[in-house]
Order: C-alpha cells, then structure tokens, then sequence
C-alpha cells in the first residue's frame, strides 16, 4: 500500500525511471520492478501495474504483446511520452542544482563562516 | 477477342471470389481459436477462489509447523497465479496487465516464503506470510478489489470477513 511519500513525492520518481528506461527501449513489468529495486524502491505490483497503466492510458507509453514470452506485454514510448521526457530531464536538472548542488553549497559557506568567526 | 475478355471478366470475378471465401474463413478459424481458448482457459475468479483456499492452508499448515503441507501449498499458489496471467479475466480487467501483475507477484512475493519454509523458521514464516499478504491486497487494491482482503495473520481465514473489516462498520 503506498505511504504518504511514495504518494506525494517518489510516485512521480518512479515515472521518470520508466519513461527513461522506456526511452531507450521497450521495458515490461517484472524487469522494471528488478530496476526501481537497484534504487531502493520496493514496489509492489500492485503498485507498478496500475502506474503503467495510467501512464498507457495518459498517452506515454503503447503497451504491445512482447515477443518470446507469452501473455507478457512490452511498454514503448510514445512522442508524447518522449516530450513529457525532455521536459522532465530540464526541469529534474533545475530541482538538483537548487536542492543539492546550491544547498550542499550554502551548507559550506556556513560552515566556513562559523569557523572564521 | 470479345470471347477472351469476357473469359477474363469471369476468371477475375472468381479471384475476387476466392479471396473474399478465404478471408471469411480465416475469420471463422480465428473466432474459433478465440472461443477455444477462452474454454479452455481458467476463469479468473474460479482461479483466485483456489489460490484464496490454498493461501489459507499455506498459513494453517505453517502456524502447526508442517512445512512439507506448507511447501506444497506454496507451490500450488505458484502454479495458480502462473495461470492467471493466461485466464479469461472479469469484463473490467480486460485491459489490466494480469500477466505482468502474476509475473511480479511470483517473482517478489514468493521467494521469501519458499525460503522460510525451507529453514522451518516459525518467525521467519510469519514475517513472509505478511509480506506477501500485504502483496495480494496491494494486486486486490490494483485490480479494483480492495474488498477482498487477505490477513497478515497465518491461521486466519481467507478472506477475512469479520465485520471490522467491511465496508459497513455501523
């Protein structure tokens, strides 16, 4: 059952895994599931699923039947699903810079000031 | 030459002819294999209602240790949510990934389990038995039946039904 951060906040990290993964070639549930869990996100299916299905059904993925093992469907990338993409790359490297580039930045100066003073 | 063209107009009228049969006939076999496979095909509920029995039994036979029963259990469910991807789904899954949930819940849920039952670990069991009730009612949720739950619990029944967790709590 998803926690209020998962909600909040990771739900849409995880979006970004999959439209990336996606972008580079068809990806299907099970291996995203293995992937999200390099990162330390331990989604449920019942959690994946449904946010595949969302994204199917928002027009940034095409699910298609996938070759070689019957019954499982591959999740392709659309245009649009490439431009919400593109558009998430810009804004993700925006958020680091001013949350952890400027922040760890800022954390230093204080630092420095405090030992100088 | 009048005798040769119309000769044309007729071979030609019996191409036409000959396709159109053909067509129609490969649309019959494909209806066919379509209904063949959906009779041949476990019926979603009719597969979740085993899984739901063997679940309890899993839990059951865990919580009086006999761990050849539980194993056994474990290894039906398997072979039940396997089946589940290729089952006739409800009218509203039919465009649900059942496949892609059944493929995940196998691959996460189940392994942890089949190791406790294997080490014989009382509490080991009980912590993976939760964990993978918690999986179901996560898939249950995802599918739109958040109402059938599964308890955390081993021992208790499948679903749970007592009135604390229904709908209707007056």
């Amino acid at each position: 059952m998803p926690q209020p951060l998962d909600r909040e906040f990771l739900t849409a990290f995880w979006k970004a895994h999959v439209l990336h993964h996606a972008a580079a070639g068809p990806v299907y549930g099970l291996w995203l599931l293995e992937e999200l869990g390099r990162h330390g996100y331990r989604l449920s299916p019942g959690t994946l699923y449904p946010l595949l299905a969302r994204m199917e059904r928002n027009g940034l993925l095409r699910a298609k039947a996938a070759a070689g093992v019957k019954g499982r469907r591959s999740y392709h990338i659309t245009p649009a699903g490439s431009g919400v993409l593109a558009t998430l790359r810009e804004r993700i490297a925006e958020l680091h810079h001013e949350v952890v580039t400027e922040a760890k930045e800022a954390r230093r100066s204080s630092r420095r000031a405090r030992r100088s003073g | 030459m009048r005798a040769i063209s119309r000769c044309g107009r007729l071979a030609a009228l019996l191409g036409v002819l000959a396709i159109a049969m053909g067509c129609a006939s490969a649309d019959r076999k494909r209806a066919t294999n379509r209904s063949e496979h959906e009779a041949s095909a476990p019926h979603f509920g009719e597969e979740m209602e085993r899984i739901g029995r063997r679940f309890e039994r899993l839990g059951r036979a865990g919580v009086v240790r006999r761990w050849e029963l539980a194993r056994y259990e474990l290894h039906e469910i398997e072979e039940g949510v396997e089946a589940l991807g290729g089952a006739t789904p409800p009218e509203d899954l039919a465009g649900a990934d059942l496949h892609g949930l059944a493929e995940g819940f196998v691959a996460r849920a189940l392994p942890t389990l089949a190791s406790a039952l294997a080490s014989r670990d009382t509490a080991a069991f009980s912590t993976a038995f939760r964990e993978m009730a918690r999986e179901c009612n996560a898939c249950h949720q995802a599918i739109g039946r958040a109402f059938i739950q599964v308890p955390e619990v081993p021992g208790a029944e499948v679903p749970i039904l007592t009135p604390a967790h229904g709908e209707d709590r007056r």
